[in-house]
C-alpha cells in the first residue's frame, strides 16, 4: 500500500477512504466494476488539491461512492477489492462509535474482535440529548446508536450518510419492515438493531380495560394512577386514538397537532407523579400497585410476569406503536468500511439472539429465530415478518422538532 | 477643693460589699463604695483592676455574686438593666448604626413612652447642651468622634438618670480632643447636677474632673478621696505610684524626734513625719514627687526645715514648659527633679554639683 | 554662548519632561493592562456567551436548519404570552419567592441561635448543620422521596398509628410543587443561614447592652437593633435562594412530576429533547435578565445596609 500514497499525507488519505471516496489502490477495480477501464497514469497532483476536492465533491462522492481522484504514483500491480483496500487504509483502532452504555460488550457484536483492532466506544445519554452533541460536532463518532425517531432530523440535516448496503452481508436477513423504516430515497440511512412495541400494561387485579386501546393510559378513572413517558411519541399514542382523528399519527397537521396538544393539556392532569424516566421505580410502583397502568416496552411486562405480579396488556384495535433502534453512519466517518464490518457483526444472527434472550427486545435479524424468550415471543410475535405489518414505527414520524415542542409545552402547562 | 454646688450629702449609689467572680478569676473583691448623689465620681485604675466590672454591675449587665447594690436606698440588685433609672456611655459609643441622630437620642424615651411632642423637645434641649444643636437627622457614621461622643452622652442624659454611667468615654478620642471634652463633660454635669460615675484609668482625666476618686487595684478599692487627697496623701505605694510619678525610696530610721524621723544620706538627710511607734532602726518606704524638689547649689539647703541631699546632675530632659533633672545622688540612688524652664534652676547642665530639697510635709510614707 | 546655555537647558528641560510623559504613559499602559486581564475575563466569559445565545434567539445563528430566518419572532410569542412560558415564568418567580421567604424565616432563628445564644459551642454547631449536606445531593433528595413518598415514612407511620387508613395515604408528596419547594428549601437552608450568621456574629453586642440600658425590653432591643441590623443578611440570605431556584431544574425533574415543572425545566427540554435552541435561547435571556435585575436590586440593598453599619 505504499504505492502512490507518498504525495498525500496520511491523513487525508484516511478522509478521502473515509468519505466513500475511491482509494488509490482500489481504482482500478472499482472502474473496472463501473464497467470501464482506466489506464494507469501518473498524474501529479499537490496535496492542496486533493483537500479541495474533498470538500467541494463531499455530496457527489456519497451519492456515487465512486470518483476519478487522479492520484500520483505507480499503478498497482495487483487488483485488490474496494473492501480490503479500504479496511487496510482505515486505521480501525480509530473506530468510535456512539451508542448507548452497554454497547461496549463484545457479545453485542461477535466475530468482530480477532480480525480487527478494539474500537471504542463513547456513551449517549438519550437519542435527542445525542443528536444536538452531534449537530454541534461535541463529539464525531463514526457510528451512532439512537432509537429512530431522531430518523428524519437526522437525515435532514445531512448528519449522517447512507450505509453500504453490499458491504453488511447480514443485511438481506433484517426485516424488510425495519429497514423500509429507516431508507429514504432509496438509500439505506440505518441499519435497524432492535425493537420493541410500546405496550399499554394494567394490573389486571386492579383494572378492567373499558376497550382494546391505548386511551386506558389516559383514563379518567386511573387519574393518578397512571405513568407515561417524557417523549413526544406521547402526540402519536394521542393521535392514534379514534376520537382524536387524526389521518397519520406519526405526521400529523397543525389543525390536528393542534387539537392533539389541547388533549394533552387536560389529559396530563391525570398523571400524577413523574412523566417516568426510571424504569426500575416505574416497575416497583406497578408492582405495588401505586401504579395500575403504564407504557412500556415488553421488556416491563416480561419482568413483572416474571415477578408474578398480575399484569397483563391490551392488544390496541388500533394497532401498536413500535420502535426501532440501531446505526446510523455518520457524514464524517473516518472509519467507513471498519463501520460496515461492525454493523453487520452486531445485527448478525448471534448478536440478534442476544438482544432477545437477555435484553427482552426484538431483533432485526429474521434468522434469528431461536430465541429462548417465550413471553416475548409471545407478545412482539418475534420471527414471523408480518409482525410489524400493522405497527407504527415512530421511525416514520416527522418533524420531530415541531411535536418536541408542543410536548414540552404540554408539560409546561401542566405545571402552570 | 472646691467641689460642684450639686453635691449632697444623700446617698446615690451605694455598693456594699460587693464580690464577682469570673470562673476563676476574681474581678471585684468584697468592694464597698459609697457614691454621692450629684457628685462626679471617678472609678480609677489600671485595667484589670474592677472598674469596669464595677460600673456594669451598677448598670445591671453583671450581676454580684454576694453584696448588694442600692440605687438611691433602693436595691437594684436583681433588677434588669432596663429597669434601673442610671443609664450609660459605652466606651466606644455603641450608636445605634442604623439611626439617625434623633432616632439615637429619642430610643430611651420611646421605650419608656414619653409623647412625641415631648420627645422632639428634649432631644433638641439636649443637643444643644451637648453642642450638637440641628444634628438631628445625621446618621451617625456621618459624625466625627468627638460628635459621636456628644451623641452618646446625649442619648443617655435625655433619659434625665439619677446617675450617668461613663466607661472610659473619652478613650478613643485624641489627646487634644479629650482635653476640650474632659471640660465640657464637666461643665454639664455641673450644670445638670446628675450624678456621674466615671471609669478611667488615665489619672490625669481623673483628677481634673472628679470631684472625689477611688483608686481601683486587683479588685479592691485602695483608697477614695479627693483629688488632692489622692495626690498629695495616696495611702498605699500603689495609689501613689499610680497617680503621677514618684522618686521611691527605703527610709532607714535613724534618728527620731517629735513626730519625725530621718536619715543622712552623705552630707545631707531625709526626713518624714512618722507615726509614734515607728522605732529607731525601721525601713520605711518613703517617696517624693519630682515638682516638689528644688535645686540649688551643692551645700546650700533650700528647704532648711526639711531633706536635702547633694548629687550631680546626669540628665536635663527638655519638655517645654518643663525640664526633669535626673540627679544622681550617692546613698540613696536617683531623683528626679521636675522644675520649670523658665526658672533660675533650670540652668543646671549635666555634671554639675547640685542639692535637691524638699519640705518635710512631701515626703510621703507610703505604708 | 548664553543662547547655547538656554538651548541646552531647553533640551534637558524637554527631556524631562519626555521622561515624565513616558513614565505617565508606561504608567498608563499597566493601568490598562491591569484592566484587561477582569475585562477579558468578562469577555471571554459572559459577553461572548450571551451574545451567542442573543444571535439564537433571534435565529442569527441555528443549531438545526430550521430556516425561520432572523426576527424577533420567538420573543413577540413569549413576551405576549402567547405561549405558555411566561406563565410558566411566573409560576416559578412566586415557587421562588415561597422557598426563599421561607427558608430565611426558618433560617433565621437558627442563625440567631447560633450566633447570639450558642456562645462558644457556635462553630461546632454551624458544622454539625452543615455536615449533612457534604453528602451527595441525589441522595439527599431520594431520601425525601423515601420520607415523602405514597409509602414513605410519614404515611407509614400515618397509617400504622391508624391516623390514615390503608390504602389511603397522603398523596402529592412524593411529586409536584410542594415536594419540590420542600426539597429546595431543605438544601439551601444551611447555605441561607451564613449569611445571616455573619451578619449576626459581626453585629456589636454592646448595641444590645445600649437598648436594654435605655429600657428597651429584650424583644423590643430585638425588632429594634437586632432585626435591622441583621438585614443585610437576610436580604443576602433570601436572594442566595431565590436566584438559583428560580432557574431550578434539577430538583423538579426529580421530584416535580408533571405539577412541579419549572421555567428552569422547560429551558432544560427545550435545549435538551426538543433541540429548539431559539425558544431556550429567548427563555435562558429572560431568566439572566431577571436575575441581573434581581442582582443589582440586591446590591443597593446590601450597599444600603453596609452604609447603615459602618
Amino acid at each position: 500500500m505504499s504505492d502512490g500514497r507518498d504525495p498525500i499525507s496520511r491523513r487525508d488519505f484516511v478522509k478521502l477512504a473515509g468519505k466513500g471516496a475511491l482509494v488509490a489502490g482500489a481504482m482500478p477495480a472499482a472502474l473496472a466494476a463501473c464497467g470501464e477501464d482506466a489506464p494507469p497514469e501518473t498524474v501529479v497532483v499537490t496535496e492542496t488539491v486533493i483537500e479541495e476536492r474533498i470538500v467541494t465533491e463531499t455530496e457527489t462522492v456519497i451519492e456515487e461512492k465512486i470518483v476519478e481522484v487522479e492520484v500520483p504514483g505507480e499503478a498497482p500491480t495487483t487488483t485488490m477489492g474496494m473492501r480490503e483496500a479500504g479496511l487496510a487504509a482505515e486505521n480501525g483502532a480509530d473506530l468510535l462509535i456512539y451508542a448507548p452504555p452497554g454497547r461496549e460488550v463484545p457479545t453485542q457484536w461477535p466475530g468482530y474482535l480477532g480480525r480487527f483492532p478494539h474500537p471504542q466506544f463513547a456513551a449517549t445519554a438519550g437519542s435527542f440529548a445525542s443528536l444536538g452533541e452531534l449537530q454541534l460536532g461535541a463529539i464525531e463518532p463514526d457510528i451512532w446508536n439512537p432509537c429512530f425517531a431522531v430518523f428524519d432530523t437526522a437525515v435532514s440535516e445531512g448528519l449522517v450518510q447512507p450505509w453500504d448496503t453490499s458491504l453488511i452481508p447480514n443485511f438481506a436477513d433484517l426485516n424488510p419492515n425495519l429497514t423500509a423504516a429507516t431508507s429514504r430515497d432509496g438509500n439505506q440511512y440505518a441499519i435497524p438493531l432492535l425493537y420493541g412495541l410500546a405496550i399499554p400494561i394494567y394490573r389486571a387485579d386492579l383494572y378492567t380495560p373499558k376497550e382494546n386501546s391505548y386511551s386506558i393510559l389516559f383514563d379518567e378513572d386511573l387519574a393518578g394512577k397512571v405513568t407515561w413517558t417524557d417523549s413526544a411519541e406521547w402526540f402519536v399514542v394521542a393521535g392514534k386514538l379514534p376520537e382524536n382523528n387524526v389521518a397519520n399519527p406519526l405526521d400529523p397537521t397543525e389543525e390536528e397537532l393542534d387539537r392533539l396538544v389541547e388533549f394533552m393539556k387536560r389529559k396530563i392532569r391525570i398523571v400524577p407523579a413523574a412523566l417516568y424516566s426510571d424504569l426500575a421505580t416505574n416497575q416497583t410502583d406497578l408492582a405495588t400497585g401505586n401504579i395500575v397502568a403504564s407504557y412500556v416496552a415488553p421488556t416491563q411486562w416480561i419482568e413483572l410476569t416474571k415477578q408474578g405480579v398480575d399484569i397483563a396488556f391490551v392488544t390496541p384495535d388500533e394497532g401498536f406503536i413500535g420502535f426501532s433502534c440501531g446505526y446510523f453512519l455518520m457524514a464524517g466517518a473516518d472509519q467507513y468500511y471498519h463501520a460496515h464490518e461492525w454493523v453487520n457483526s452486531a445485527v448478525s444472527v448471534e448478536a440478534a439472539l442476544t438482544i432477545s434472550n437477555k435484553f427482552n427486545f426484538g431483533n432485526s435479524n429474521l434468522k434469528a429465530t431461536a430465541v429462548d424468550n417465550p413471553l416475548l415471543v409471545d407478545v412482539m410475535g418475534l420471527g414471523d415478518p408480518a409482525a410489524l405489518d400493522g405497527v407504527s414505527l415512530l421511525d416514520k414520524m416527522q418533524n420531530i422538532d415541531r411535536l418536541n415542542d408542543a410536548w414540552i409545552e404540554v408539560k409546561a402547562a401542566a405545571g402552570v | 477643693m472646691t467641689a460642684s454646688s450639686s453635691v449632697t450629702s444623700e446617698v446615690g449609689i451605694h455598693l456594699k460589699g460587693i464580690t464577682k467572680t469570673f470562673g476563676e478569676v476574681v474581678a471585684v473583691d468584697d468592694v464597698d463604695i459609697v457614691i454621692r448623689e450629684g457628685e462626679f465620681y471617678s472609678l480609677l485604675g489600671p485595667s484589670g483592676c474592677g472598674k469596669t466590672t464595677s460600673l456594669r454591675m451598677i448598670a445591671g449587665f453583671e450581676v454580684p455574686d454576694t453584696g448588694r447594690i442600692l440605687l438611691r436606698d433602693k436595691d437594684v440588685s436583681g433588677d434588669l438593666p432596663s429597669k434601673r433609672n442610671v443609664n450609660m456611655v459605652f466606651q466606644h459609643y455603641a450608636l445605634f448604626p442604623h439611626m439617625n441622630v434623633e432616632d439615637n437620642v429619642m430610643f430611651g424615651l420611646r421605650v419608656s413612652g414619653v409623647r412625641k411632642k415631648e420627645r422632639v423637645q428634649r432631644v433638641a434641649e439636649i443637643l444643644e447642651i451637648v453642642r450638637l444643636p440641628g444634628f438631628q437627622k445625621r446618621k451617625p457614621f456621618q459624625l466625627s468622634g468627638g460628635q459621636q461622643q456628644r451623641v452618646a452622652l446625649a442619648r443617655a442624659l435625655v433619659n434625665r438618670p439619677s446617675a450617668l454611667l461613663l466607661d472610659e468615654p473619652l478613650g478613643a478620642l485624641d489627646v487634644k480632643l479629650r482635653r476640650e471634652m474632659q471640660l465640657e463633660l464637666k461643665a454639664i454635669q455641673h450644670d445638670l447636677g446628675t450624678t456621674f460615675v466615671y471609669v478611667t484609668h488615665d489619672q490625669e482625666e481623673a483628677l481634673t474632673m472628679s470631684d472625689r476618686i477611688a483608686v481601683m487595684n486587683l479588685g479592691r478599692v485602695e483608697q477614695v478621696g479627693t483629688p488632692r487627697e489622692i495626690y498629695e496623701h495616696p495611702e498605699s505605694s500603689f495609689v501613689a505610684g499610680f497617680i503621677g510619678s514618684l522618686n521611691a525610696m527605703d527610709l532607714k530610721i535613724q534618728q527620731r524626734q517629735d513626730d519625725t524621723g530621718g536619715m543622712t544620706v552623705g552630707e545631707g538627710w531625709v526626713i518624714a513625719r512618722v507615726d509614734a511607734d515607728v522605732a529607731v532602726g525601721t525601713t520605711l518606704r518613703a517617696a517624693v514627687r519630682p515638682e516638689r524638689i528644688a535645686l540649688g547649689p551643692a551645700g546650700a539647703p533650700v528647704h532648711p526645715d526639711g531633706s536635702v541631699v547633694v548629687g550631680t546632675v546626669e540628665e536635663v530632659i527638655y519638655l517645654g514648659a518643663m525640664s526633669l533633672f535626673h540627679v544622681d545622688i550617692p546613698g540613696l540612688g536617683q531623683l528626679v527633679s521636675q522644675r520649670m524652664s523658665h526658672e533660675d534652676e533650670s540652668a543646671y547642665r549635666t555634671g554639675d554639683r547640685v542639692s535637691a530639697s524638699w519640705e518635710l510635709a512631701h515626703t510621703l510614707v507610703l505604708e | 554662548m548664553v543662547s547655547e546655555i538656554n538651548t541646552s537647558e531647553k533640551t534637558v528641560t524637554s527631556e524631562k519632561e519626555g521622561r515624565v510623559a513616558s513614565l505617565a504613559r508606561r504608567r498608563h499602559r499597566v493601568t490598562r493592562s491591569l484592566l484587561a486581564l477582569p475585562l477579558g475575563w468578562l469577555v471571554l466569559f459572559f459577553i461572548i456567551p450571551v451574545s451567542l445565545v442573543v444571535a439564537y434567539s433571534v435565529g442569527i445563528l441555528e443549531t438545526f436548519t430550521k430556516e425561520e430566518g432572523v426576527s424577533l419572532e420567538t420573543w413577540r410569542i413569549f413576551l405576549t404570552g402567547e405561549n405558555v412560558y411566561m406563565l410558566l415564568f411566573i409560576k416559578s418567580f412566586r415557587m421562588a419567592l415561597i422557598v426563599a421567604v421561607v427558608v430565611v424565616i426558618l433560617a433565621y432563628p437558627i442563625a440567631y441561635f447560633l450566633a447570639m445564644i450558642a456562645d462558644k459551642y457556635k462553630y461546632s454547631l454551624l458544622l454539625l448543620m452543615i455536615a449533612p449536606f457534604m453528602t451527595n445531593f441525589f441522595m439527599r433528595v431520594m431520601a425525601w422521596k423515601v420520607l415523602l413518598g405514597r409509602q414513605g415514612v410519614l404515611n407509614s407511620f400515618l397509617i400504622w398509628s391508624g391516623l390514615r387508613d390503608e390504602g389511603n395515604p397522603i398523596e402529592g408528596l412524593a411529586f409536584g410543587e410542594i415536594p419540590v419547594m420542600i426539597v429546595l428549601g431543605y438544601v439551601w437552608i444551611p447555605f441561607v443561614m451564613l449569611p445571616m450568621f455573619a451578619a449576626m456574629i459581626s453585629m456589636d453586642r454592646r448595641l444590645l447592652e445600649a437598648a436594654a440600658d435605655l429600657g428597651a425590653s429584650r424583644w423590643r432591643a430585638f425588632w429594634k437593633v437586632t432585626f435591622p441590623l441583621s438585614l443585610p443578611g437576610v436580604v443576602a440570605s433570601f436572594f442566595f435562594v431565590f436566584i438559583p431556584t428560580i432557574g431550578e431544574f434539577v430538583v423538579p425533574k426529580l421530584v416535580g412530576g408533571t405539577k412541579g415543572y419549572m421555567f428552569g425545566s422547560a429551558i432544560d427540554d427545550l435545549f435538551g429533547m426538543g433541540l429548539d435552541w431559539r425558544t431556550g435561547s429567548v427563555l435562558s435571556l429572560w431568566l439572566v435578565m431577571a436575575v441581573f435585575i434581581l442582582a443589582l436590586l440586591f446590591m443597593r440593598l446590601v450597599r444600603f445596609g453596609r452604609l447603615a453599619e459602618s
